[in-house]
């Protein structure tokens, strides 16, 4: 269930971020040429490039985590016996969702405040704040489900090496 | 005095446990900053996790880093990096280690239109590192000359570096940017050198290629290297003149590699899709690592670090000279722990008074600090290009292939430190003639 | 805080956040402001500062304010106008010559709105008369308004693009720290600051021609900014003299504004050999005209219409 759940939001995350991609180089390409070109500077484009850059990092991260893509050095882990490493994995993520957490606790916060208040992005496309900090609040969420996911999947490695 | 080295210390203690104990690198940085916030600073300010982690993932100059991925992934699929390296290896033939020789020039001509040692690792280590294993290199030691060939981002002009330096000292970017010049062709020789006399003196790092082919059959098998002159060429003309800056050239070389391999129907709709995802997986850890380090940085800000290490600093009543390598020394110390980016804001606005006060030349300064910076980026355990490298690299190329890989070449460092240091025209008599 | 050695239970060290740093010349200002506030609450207040953006970049000053990660900051007002978005506009108008009670008056008008949002206290709104500098790269400019006719300038979004635009300029986004190397390029080929961006930022080795206008935008206002509660912890008296020093601290800084204005002019600017032009009254007041047009619609999204809250600001 759990694990049919991730890969589904994997697999919606990839395609999001995929678009966001196409949008960064293209909305990069779009006001270079314009500039160039055209004479036409588009700063609204670049805006558009940094929303999509947030976006793909909060659409990803989670499933890097997931993929172990998030580079540590398992140089000691690795020499571990079986049980002790499942062992170490759940501390590890444990480690992980208290940085994931407060980051979550907080980008929500920020994309509440952002909402009540009306806050647009101070550049040159007044996008509303809270549509990015929203993007961090759930990528942090999805971020610590997937810790809690490994944190289960490990204990499930101790109790059948007993 | 108010605060002490203690923080500092215990902070360092717990990252190199931390980080050899497997923590992803990303999460012990944010994970030591929330805890500096829990112990020293208040846990109020916690809540500058978001702000940093915003403001790094939208950040103006880092954009490039997502579209330079996207770049070298859609050269990669599309097989151009591969008929890349098998002309060089052609071309270079019997010279021992001649396509890291190549790989090494890359780098720097690559660092002659990006300004990031982060997005020249990542775009030519994720072509040129699979490639050397690919013909038989030793992967340690092509790691190596990938993991260093990347620092040439930050030495050979324009450099983010040189432009952050810069802005806290109100130096002349223009004038830095010059004198970084002949340092920068010295380090890129240098290591050129220095992977060939290796390779000379050890026959195991990299193959020969016995086949002898006539300059004819040469230049045949050159041919699928055009593409990539292509996309190269976009990028020089793009930012030489004036159509894009550096974050901006990195679109043009997406634009660029994404139209030819389209065009030579190399690249599949679905390859372009794997493309995006591979990309993407790489920004987000990388990224993650910058905002981590950022948010780390902000508590060892906030615990009073730099008051106290400049207090230290000047209480040792150290002459000019002697001061220069004191601060030399101090960033070698911090580079294996801080960023260099969060290692300079953290530094310069204090260092500077003192810098002043002892009449000390910032230009040559400025040069000595990004060759010693642009070491950073490879020492462990917090060494930026490592990481991505990591990242980036084959999985049977481990994190200890790496260090192993890139730390003999930091001798090339010490050595163009020590000829900079020894003799500043090497840095300065550019500027001065211009 | 932790790092709070109070000597006397009643000492308070307040954390402030400045993108200034020692050798700038607005440090000058955030040291007189500590100082004065330090010697007249007879040592009851002092100051930690973080200069050069070393504890948050000055792009999230604001914010930590707002979060009380840092008491307080020395902020220019360009930053964060999602926060603060009157500041946005204070910058887009052609600035009257306000003198400081007329602009105090205004201020206490805006920090009630500010403050009905937020927990941010503006002790001081601090604007100089400084001149703008006009900067291009290609050929001498006229000192006319003919001048900004699609100009690439570089622009930091927000109400600036509407102003250039409303000028004829042609703006771009491009990151700070770029500027430079753009200006050499010929990616874009003019920019709009006070004189301390152009002779700092070595502005001058890029774009060597230079329209000075008198009566510009607004860009230089610095604030100094304190955490609400914070602010509401201390006693009335306290809270006096802080205003006390922001008065002072504002014309301490204008007077240096104003004299390195005119130093800049007369003697830096000769021996760099660049000769700037200085825009004449005429023009000046019509350029002032065109950056009107800007006013009523950038207001008139703040939820009162363009014409209530200039009344307010008292500016026209
Ligand atoms: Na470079
Ligand atoms: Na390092």
């Amino acid at each position: 269930m759990f694990l049919h759940f991730i890969i589904r939001v994997n697999r919606i995350a990839d395609y999001l971020n995929a678009i966001m991609f196409f949008f960064m180089a293209v909305a990069v390409v779009i006001a270079v040429f314009g500039r160039y070109f055209l004479h036409i500077p588009l700063p609204e484009a670049m805006n558009l490039a940094y929303f999509a850059m947030l976006w793909s990092a909060f659409l990803q991260t989670g499933k890097a985590l997931y993929k172990n893509s998030h580079v540590s050095m398992d140089f000691i882990i690795q020499y571990l016996p079986y049980k002790s490493r499942a062992i170490a994995g759940i501390i590890i993520n444990i480690i992980i969702l208290v940085t994931v957490v407060p980051l979550f606790w907080y980008s929500t916060f920020f994309t509440w405040e952002s909402f009540i208040y009306g806050w647009n992005f101070p550049g040159s496309f007044p996008l509303p704040m809270f549509l990015l900090y929203g993007i961090m609040a759930l990528g942090s969420f999805y971020l610590g489900t997937i810790t809690i996911f490994k944190i289960i999947e490990h204990r499930k490695e101790i109790k059948m090496s007993d | 005095m108010e605060y002490s080295f203690v923080p500092g210390i215990i902070l360092g203690g717990l990252l190199l446990v931390l980080l050899v104990a497997g923590v992803p690198i990303a999460f012990v940085l944010t994970f030591l900053g929330i805890l500096a916030c829990l112990v020293w600073i208040g846990s109020g300010s916690i809540v500058q996790i978001v702000q940093t982690f915003y403001g790094t993932c939208s950040s103006e100059i880092l954009l490039c880093l997502p579209l330079f991925l996207l770049m070298a992934e859609i050269v990669v699929m599309a097989g151009i990096g591969k008929d890349l390296f098998n002309a060089i290896k052609n071309w270079t033939g019997r010279l021992r280690g001649g396509v890291a020789a190549a790989t090494l020039i890359g780098c720097g001509l690559f660092a002659a239109v990006s300004g990031s040692s982060t997005a020249t690792i990542a775009a030519v280590g994720t072509i040129a590192l699979f490639e050397m294993i690919r013909l038989d290199y030793n992967k340690v030691f092509a790691s190596g000359a990938v993991g260093v060939g990347g620092t040439l981002g930050v030495m050979i002009p324009p450099s983010i570096i040189m432009i952050l330096y810069g802005a806290l000292t109100d130096e002349s970017i223009g004038k830095l940017f010059i004198a970084g010049l002949v340092p920068g062709i010295l380090l890129a020789a240098g290591y050129v050198v220095f992977a060939l006399v290796r390779c000379y003196l050890n026959k195991d790092l990299a193959p020969v290629n016995d086949e002898h082919l006539s300059f004819k059959t040469k230049l045949r098998v050159s041919l699928p290297v055009i593409p990539f002159i292509i996309i190269f060429t976009a990028m020089f003309w793009a930012f030489y003149t004036g159509v894009a800056t550096p974050t901006e050239v990195a679109a043009i070389g997406v634009l660029s590699a994404l139209l030819i391999s389209l065009a030579m129907r190399k690249l599949t709709l679905s390859g372009l899709f794997e493309a995006t995802k591979r990309a993407g997986i790489t920004n987000a850890f990388v990224l993650f690592i910058i905002g981590g380090a950022k948010f780390l940085t902000f508590t060892v800000s906030a615990t009073g670090f730099s008051s106290t290490l400049t207090q230290a600093i000047m209480n040792l009543g150290l002459s000019p000279f002697q001061l220069v390598l004191m601060m030399m020394f101090v960033y070698l110390i911090m580079g294996c722990f801080i960023d260099p980016a969060g290692m300079l804001t953290l530094t310069i606005p204090f260092f500077l008074p003192i810098l002043v006060s002892a009449n000390i030349n910032l230009i040559w300064f400025g040069i000595l600090t990004t060759v010693i910076l642009e070491t950073s980026y490879c020492t462990p355990p917090f060494g930026f290009n490592l990481f991505v490298l990591k990242g980036v690299a084959p999985p049977e190329v481990s994190m200890s292939d790496i260090i192993k890989g890139v730390l003999p070449f930091n001798v090339v460092d010490f050595l163009l430190l020590i000829l900079i240091l020894l003799f500043p025209e090497i840095a300065l008599w550019l500027p001065s003639h211009m | 805080p932790k790092e709070t050695i109070a000597k006397e239970p009643s000492v308070r060290t307040l954390k402030l956040a400045t993108l200034y740093s020692e050798g700038k010349e607005l440090f000058k200002s955030v040291q007189f402001f500590t100082n004065e506030i330090e010697k007249r609450t007879q040592g009851k207040i002092k100051f930690k500062i973080f200069p050069g953006n070393s504890l948050v970049p000055s792009k999230q000053a604001l914010s930590a304010v707002h979060t009380n990660v840092v008491d307080s900051a020395f902020v220019p007002a360009a930053y964060e106008q999602q926060l603060w978005p009157l500041t946005g506009m204070l910058m887009t108008f052609g600035a009257p010559n306000i003198t400081y009670e007329k602009f105090r008056h205004i201020h206490d008008q805006l920090r009630k709105i500010i403050n009905k949002n937020l927990d941010i206290n503006v002790v001081i709104l601090g604007m100089p008369h400084i001149l703008n500098y006009f900067y291009y790269s290609k050929e001498p400019l006229k000192g006319k308004l003919m001048d900004f006719e699609n100009a690439l300038v570089r622009s930091a979004g927000g109400a600036y693009d509407a102003s250039f635009k409303a000028l004829g300029c042609r703006p771009v986004q491009i990151p700070a720290s770029e500027v430079y190397m753009a200006l050499q390029k010929g990616t874009i080929d003019s920019g709009w600051n006070i004189y301390s961006r152009y002779t700092e930022g070595k502005l001058y080795e890029v774009a060597p021609h230079v329209v000075v206008i008198p009566k510009g935008m607004v860009i230089s206002g610095q604030h100094f900014v304190i955490n609400k509660r914070v602010w509401n912890s201390f006693p009335a008296d306290i809270q006096r003299v802080l205003l006390e020093v922001g008065r002072d601290v504002v014309a301490f800084t204008n007077d240096m504004s104003s004299a390195s204005d005119k130093r800049i002019l007369e003697e830096v600017l000769p021996k760099l050999n660049i000769e700037p032009i200085i825009m004449n009254e005429t023009e000046n007041e019509l350029l002032i005209k065109k950056l009107e047009s800007v006013w009523g619609p950038v207001i008139g999204k703040f939820g009162k219409t363009g014409e209530e809250i200039a009344k307010i600001i008292g500016v026209r």
